[in-house]
């Protein structure tokens, strides 16, 4: 099997064909992780896996060699979701509408995106990276462009919640 | 707590897989091959604005200094001469037989 650090390299000289195997290789890996993220919106883990897919290409230069693609790419997925919730946030919903709303359709463990309800966006990203994904609190950090102690407490809040 | 472990490791061996792997792999690829193609035209474009341009731009803001420039140059090259007494004793003369010929000219006329 050819690594992923050769399928970079292939890509960035021969062209886009060789990024193919590597969407095809991450590509349940981005979507499980954008389900768990949105909650089970397979709709919206689609769209967050694709825009994840399309910077890593865009910014395919900037990537080190020396962190594994996996790692590089979930930093990028996760950015990608901030950018979603942010255009979320920027088209809210009207109030008094007669119109009838979209209302997305939930897949996966309902168990335990009833369990991570009552935390923020952003505490459930954190939470699932720790303890789903098992990243360092400084890998998270790193995604997040946060100082590791930032995590920390945010993880032990958000523990606090669910308890 | 043990409850919040036992959901975390069943999420855990929940696995997730895209609908049409295939079918997503070539459409993300041709999102990725158009987007390419839009940024290659725009910068494209920059370029071919810039060298559109350029001329202009050096032209408005060099204006100054390129008449300077031919000043300098017109002057540094004629000055020299008039010192020199027999190169302005040559310049008299031809201007003495311009003068002289157009009066010529006129007294004729």
């Amino acid at each position: 099997m050819i690594s992923d650090e050769e399928l970079v390299r292939r890509t960035l000289s021969d062209g886009s064909h060789h990024f193919g195997v590597l969407i095809q290789r991450y590509a349940d890996y981005l979507f499980g992780l954008g389900m768990r993220l949105t909650s089970g919106n397979k709709e919206l883990a689609e769209d967050m896996s694709q825009q994840a897919f399309m910077k890593s290409y865009i910014y395919l230069k900037s990537f080190d060699p020396q962190k594994s693609f996996k790692f590089w790419l979930t930093g990028i997925a996760v950015n990608s979701f901030k950018d979603l919730i942010a255009k979320e946030n920027q088209y809210s919903p009207l109030e008094d509408t007669n119109e009838p709303s979209y209302t997305p359709h939930l897949e996966g463990n309902k168990d335990f995106f009833s369990l991570i309800k009552p935390l923020t966006k952003e505490e459930k990203l954190i939470f699932t990276l720790r303890y789903i994904y098992d990243y360092k609190m400084d890998e998270i950090g790193e995604f997040l462009d946060m100082k590791k102690g930032t995590v920390k407490s945010k993880i032990s809040r958000a523990m606090e919640k669910l308890k | 707590m043990n409850e919040i472990e036992a959901l975390v490791q069943k999420e855990k061996d929940t696995s997730y897989n895209q609908r049409n792997k295939d079918l997503f792999t070539f459409y993300t690829l041709i999102l990725i091959n158009q987007e390419e193609s839009k940024r290659r035209q725009k910068n494209r474009l920059i370029v071919f604005g810039l060298i559109s341009i350029a001329p202009a731009l050096i032209l408005m803001f060099n204006i100054e200094s390129i008449i300077n420039s031919l000043l300098n140059l017109v002057l540094n090259l004629s000055l020299p001469l008039l010192y020199n007494p027999s190169y302005s004793y040559l310049v008299c003369i031809l201007l003495t037989g311009f003068m002289f010929s157009i009066k010529r000219k006129s007294f004729f006329n």
